[in-house]
């Protein structure tokens, strides 16, 4: 049990007072609801991996000193291309699938070196750049996206006949190949192992990546500069390596997130992903400075598991009191998980 | 007594005048000149386009300015002017639900929205404290809660227990605040105290003179402030926290003044943008209020830790214009309706990473 | 500084006035209509059924007679930026009508604007969303599906299609809308009336923390919820247009019951949610368009448990909208007539339309079409 005891330590009093919330919202949902909490638990998980790799994303350039990413839109933008790309191919299965993420990867890295270029000139202003640019991504793809020369008819505005429909369906495609691959059924719902084994292991690719010469020597970028330049490291360099593989985790995490979800979201879809993604990783006890794959894993799990879970148990408890309260949960629901995660936020951390 | 620590606050006129400044000024140079090839490609009735650029003035002037005191006090981007902008709107709500009408409704207005504030932006002040170096992301989270509140208080509580009894506002059940809420009594008031109208090519153009009046005054008022031992002290806290708590400010005490300040003038600076819209859209008016403010801030050639009033004329005018003829161009040029609007946004946004980029260039120039 | 800062809005003012003449020259009359109409949609991503049918009607009269302008996605919170597209409508001397559908907030407002300006102006809104008893007070004639009446229809076909329980998902901002709200009300007393269960849950809200993801993705997840407590005849309503498709697609799945759409359309949320294919020769064919989603009702056996109505009603008003501009601006009828209205909106859509007045107005009709099941 020294585990548990451990993780609690680890945790810290903010995800303590999380991870307290969200144990009461499922021993809520058990004594007072009719919810199965098997199901409860395996929405949460579902909701985790299908976010996994997007808040992953954002590690590489908070260690190479970048700050949290939020021009991830623009990877997010990339990953759209790769599947939009193959689907009207006409290529379905998993080679759909990983054909998606390659050639978002591979699109991802050069839209990444771009904005790595640009976020070298407004060093300090990081952060707020990358939310315009990710705006200006999703603005300039939603031209693309109506002038797009796509010829699959499942993918076609059904009136105009030309450019790309706001949703698109995957079911034939690769809709939750991952997740039921070797899905472990759990009371009403499932265990989606393919999913998260696959997150895991992207999580464990940048462990180790972060623990080769380039990965150090890129934390030490962003640890220090000065320092890390004075023993031979080529800040920029790092930098834009830091950049260049967050965008492409992003591009790989929308194709994830989508074959998920069932559909891919176009237009505005993607427009504010960046924000609680960001706050998954915050939650998770990361800072602007630093982030580790624990954060990551701990941040995405509590972060969605309260989202997932606080509106069908107030939904529930609040209907067996008629319809007059009909509005009640959604406002519970707003003021109680953010006003929670406001507190956490401002508690002093104690190392 | 310690020392005020000295700024460099003035920028060095350098040898050759001109060509500095056109560096210092790039970004509105730039900006500027995409205006006019806006203008040249929308094609809009010059009479018309001057009455909206200067509605827009007077509408945003006021918010942008309020912006100002935070950034010299080193917190960015203000969140807390949302709750401002809250603020603005609840008092609104207590006039029209009173059905007072006239300029003395908005000035009651204007002045129940200050204690509002005054205490909110207290406790805004107080939780940014808390949070150094997590204000963005716990400005966002504030955001969504406050909201949860403003639901709670005027969907399900005004009526039963908020005693908010004027059935123009309220839902027909007599419980929750209609969706929209035309501002009958308060509207244009101010705009149309003195309004001059100038016949120009046919058309009569408008000038709200009563409302650039008040924000002269406002002008007046930061300028005379930023100059007070008070403003100083903000100065200092902006430039740099541990400096400026070594030099013997109280760099939580300034933090706090300053998020007030900022949310006091963002919920008058609401209230005469409402009153020149007309019409509130309850639930979501005040989450239109931050980012367009911030970005004309910056076009107008405001950096994260230098704003001036001059910044905020600028901007707003240059921003506003765009917005008013990018559309349009967008249409002309690519030659459909939607396209033109995703690139207004495109251009809107591209512009303000291009700008902040610009303002690196610049510094290395300098 | 200052001095070149005061110097760059000078440049921007002569720059402007410089290069304003050019619009009067392009006015030569030969067309059919000796006027414009303006007309502003929302763009393809809010919901294709108005951009098109502004395209069609640009198509049929004309692109210099028909002016088009869209607004933002996020109208909700760039209102400023949709009041300025239609000043820039009301700004071309020749356009004596303008159309806004949908009608979203700040509509009130540039009204409000360009009647201070043009007095004679001509408004005609498509399902506006701001307070009805205050938009007809501005608007010459508004048009909206008849969200009061659909309370009982929606139920009443629930009920024929073999529903035992009615699930209606909704969240505060759009239950502070009054002709949701009561609807929302008049639906649970006629679900009780023919003995149904009704639920009323709350969904989160696509402009709020999770953004519209999250609140599809809450659909997705909570419709297999409500079955398993309900049963698979529990018919499924959304009021809010982006879940649609999430809804629509979990329904097929598990085989319950969609009796319509908050939109009513067959092209709305089901092509998208059924990944129907549209080839060249069928797009826009309404007819087709209802073809391909019967087969894949059929393949997923759910003949009888999924339903619209026969034509999309946001392209329907567009084009009764454009008539009875023409019809009012050139021959001075008055449109406010239900008589005037029903004839304009059956020749558009070729079915059998209802209309009824709104609480006492004379110019805020309520529209009714009939349904297709599949």
């Amino acid at each position: 049990m020294t585990w548990a005891v451990d993780l609690i330590k680890g945790l810290g009093i903010t995800r303590g007072i999380i991870l307290l919330f969200l144990v009461g919202l499922w021993i809520l949902a058990t004594l007072a609801t009719s919810l199965p909490l098997t199901g409860l638990f395996a929405d949460c998980l579902i909701r985790t991996g299908m976010n996994g790799v997007l808040v992953l994303a954002l590690v590489p350039a908070v260690r190479a000193g970048v700050g949290l990413n939020f021009g991830i839109p623009l990877g997010i933008v990339c990953g759209l291309f790769g599947m939009v790309t193959l689907m009207d191919m006409n290529i379905r299965g998993y080679s759909s699938l990983f054909g998606a993420m390659v050639l978002g990867g591979g699109i991802g890295a050069l839209a990444g070196f771009l904005y790595a270029r640009l976020l070298e000139r407004v060093k300090g202003q990081e952060m707020m750049v990358g939310i315009y640019v990710g705006f200006a991504a999703v603005a300039g793809a939603s031209i693309y996206w109506l002038v797009a020369p796509v010829k699959n008819p499942e993918l076609v505005w059904p009136l105009g006949g030309a450019g790309l429909r706001n949703t698109l369906v995957l079911a034939d495609y690769y809709s939750q190949y991952l997740d039921k691959l070797g899905a472990i059924p759990f009371g009403t719902g499932y265990i989606p192992t393919g999913l998260l084994a696959f997150w895991l292991g992207m999580c464990g690719l940048l462990a180790l990546f972060l623990k080769t010469k380039m990965g150090t020597a890129l934390t030490a970028a962003g640890a220090n500069e000065r320092f890390a330049e004075a023993s031979g490291i080529n800040v920029t360099r790092m930098r834009t390596i830091g950049v260049i593989l967050s965008t492409v985790l992003g591009a790989i995490g929308i194709v994830i997130y989508s074959q998920s979800y069932g559909f891919v979201q176009l237009y505005k879809g993607p427009l504010l992903m960046a924000f609680p993604t960001v706050a998954a990783l915050l939650i998770g006890g990361a800072t602007v400075r630093n982030a580790t794959i624990t954060h990551v894993i701990i941040g995405t799990f509590l972060f969605q598991s309260v989202l997932t879970t606080s509106l069908p148990v107030v939904n529930e408890i609040v209907a067996k009191g008629g319809s007059e309260f009909g509005n009640i949960p959604e406002i519970a629901r707003l003021i109680i998980s953010n006003g929670i995660i406001l507190y956490a936020l401002t508690r002093k951390e104690s190392a | 007594m310690a020392a005020e620590p000295v700024l460099p606050l003035v920028e060095e006129p350098g040898t050759n005048r001109v060509k500095s400044a056109m560096v210092q000024n790039i970004v509105p140079i730039l900006f500027g000149l995409l205006c006019l090839t806006g203008v040249l490609a929308a094609q809009i009735p010059f009479p018309f386009l001057i009455n909206e650029v200067v509605t827009r003035l007077a509408r945003n002037l006021f918010l942008v300015l309020s912006l100002i005191i935070p950034v010299v006090a080193g917190m960015g981007l203000n969140f807390g002017i949302v709750i401002g902008a809250m603020c603005g709107q609840i008092s609104l709500i207590i006039v029209e639900n009173a059905e007072w009408a006239g300029i003395d409704a908005l000035l009651i207005a204007a002045l129940i929205s200050l204690p509002l504030s005054l205490l909110f932006g207290f406790l805004t002040g107080l939780l940014m404290n808390q949070a150094k170096g997590r204000e963005m992301i716990t400005g966002m989270i504030l955001a969504f809660f406050a909201n949860g509140i403003y639901q709670l208080l005027f969907l399900l509580m005004a009526g039963p227990l908020i005693p908010l009894r004027n059935e123009k506002i309220l839902l027909p059940t007599g419980v929750g605040l209609r969706n929209t809420i035309d501002l009958v009594g308060t509207k244009h008031q101010l705009d149309e105290l003195v309004r001059v109208g100038v016949p120009f090519m046919g058309l009569k153009l408008f000038f709200p003179i009563i409302t650039f009046v008040v924000i002269a005054l406002l002008c007046f008022g930061l300028r005379w402030y930023l100059n007070t031992r008070s403003g100083h002290g903000l100065r200092a806290v902006g430039q740099d926290m541990h400096v400026a708590e070594i030099a013997g400010i109280h760099v939580n005490r300034s933090r706090i003044r300053a998020i007030i300040l900022s949310t006091m003038l963002g919920g008058i600076g609401h209230v005469i943008w409402l009153h020149s819209i007309g019409t509130m859209n309850t639930y979501q008016s005040h989450e239109q209020v931050g980012p367009y403010a911030i970005a004309a801030l910056l076009v107008g050639g405001a950096t994260v830790a230098r704003a001036t009033i001059w910044h905020a004329i600028l901007g707003t005018f240059l921003f506003h214009t765009l917005f008013i003829v990018s559309p349009l161009a967008g249409q002309t040029l690519l030659g459909s309706a939607q396209i033109g609007e995703y690139f207004r946004e495109f251009v809107s946004y591209a512009v303000i990473g291009v700008t902040l980029a610009l303002h690196a260039w610049k510094t290395a120039r300098a | 500084m200052k001095l070149l800062r005061m110097g760059l809005v000078m440049a921007c003012l002569v720059g402007m006035v410089s290069c304003s003449g050019g619009s009067e020259e392009d006015l030569a009359v030969d067309g059919k209509l000796p006027f414009k109409i303006g007309i502003m949609t929302g763009t393809v991503s809010q919901g294709e059924d108005e951009y098109r049918g502004a395209e069609r009607v640009i198509a049929k009269y004309g692109a210099d007679r028909i002016k088009h302008v869209t607004y933002p996605d996020n109208f909700m919170v760039e209102q400023e930026t949709m009041i300025a597209q239609i000043l820039n409508l009301a700004a071309d001397s020749k356009v004596e009508a303008i159309i806004i559908a949908q009608g979203v907030p700040g509509s009130m407002a540039a009204m409000k604007k360009v009647k201070e300006l043009r007095p004679d102006m001509l408004f005609i809104l498509d399902n506006p969303h701001e307070d009805p008893h205050q938009v007809a007070g501005y608007a010459d004639l508004s048009l909206i599906p008849d969200d009061l009446r659909r309370g009982e229809t929606i139920v009443e076909l629930a009920k024929n299609m073999g529903a035992t329980s009615f699930v209606h998902y909704s969240f505060p901002r759009h239950m502070s809308q009054e002709l949701l709200a009561r609807r929302k009300d008049i639906m649970e007393d006629h679900a009780a009336k023919l003995g149904m269960d009704f639920v009323y849950v709350n969904a989160p809200d696509p402009t709020g923390d999770q953004g519209l993801p999250g609140a599809q993705k809450f659909i997705l997840e909570d419709v297999p919820r409500q079955i398993s407590q309900y049963g698979k005849d529990t018919a499924f309503f959304s009021t809010n247009c982006g879940m649609q498709e999430p809804l629509i697609r979990a329904v097929m799945d598990k085989g319950a019951i969609f009796p319509e759409q908050c939109c009513p359309s067959p092209t709305h949320g089901y092509p998208g949610a059924l990944g129907i294919a549209i080839n060249e020769e069928q797009a826009g064919d309404m007819a087709q368009i209802c073809e391909a989603i019967q087969g894949k009702v059929d393949e997923y056996n759910q003949q009888g448990r999924m339903a619209t109505w026969p034509v999309s009603i946001g392209i329907v008003t567009i084009e009764t909208a454009v008539d009875l501009a023409i019809k009012k601006v050139r021959d001075d009828i008055d449109i406010t007539q239900p008589a005037v209205i029903r004839e304009s909106m059956q020749e558009a859509s070729g079915v059998d339309v209802t209309l009824v007045p709104f609480e006492g107005k004379d110019n805020y009709y309520l529209v009714l079409l009939d349904s297709i099941v599949f």
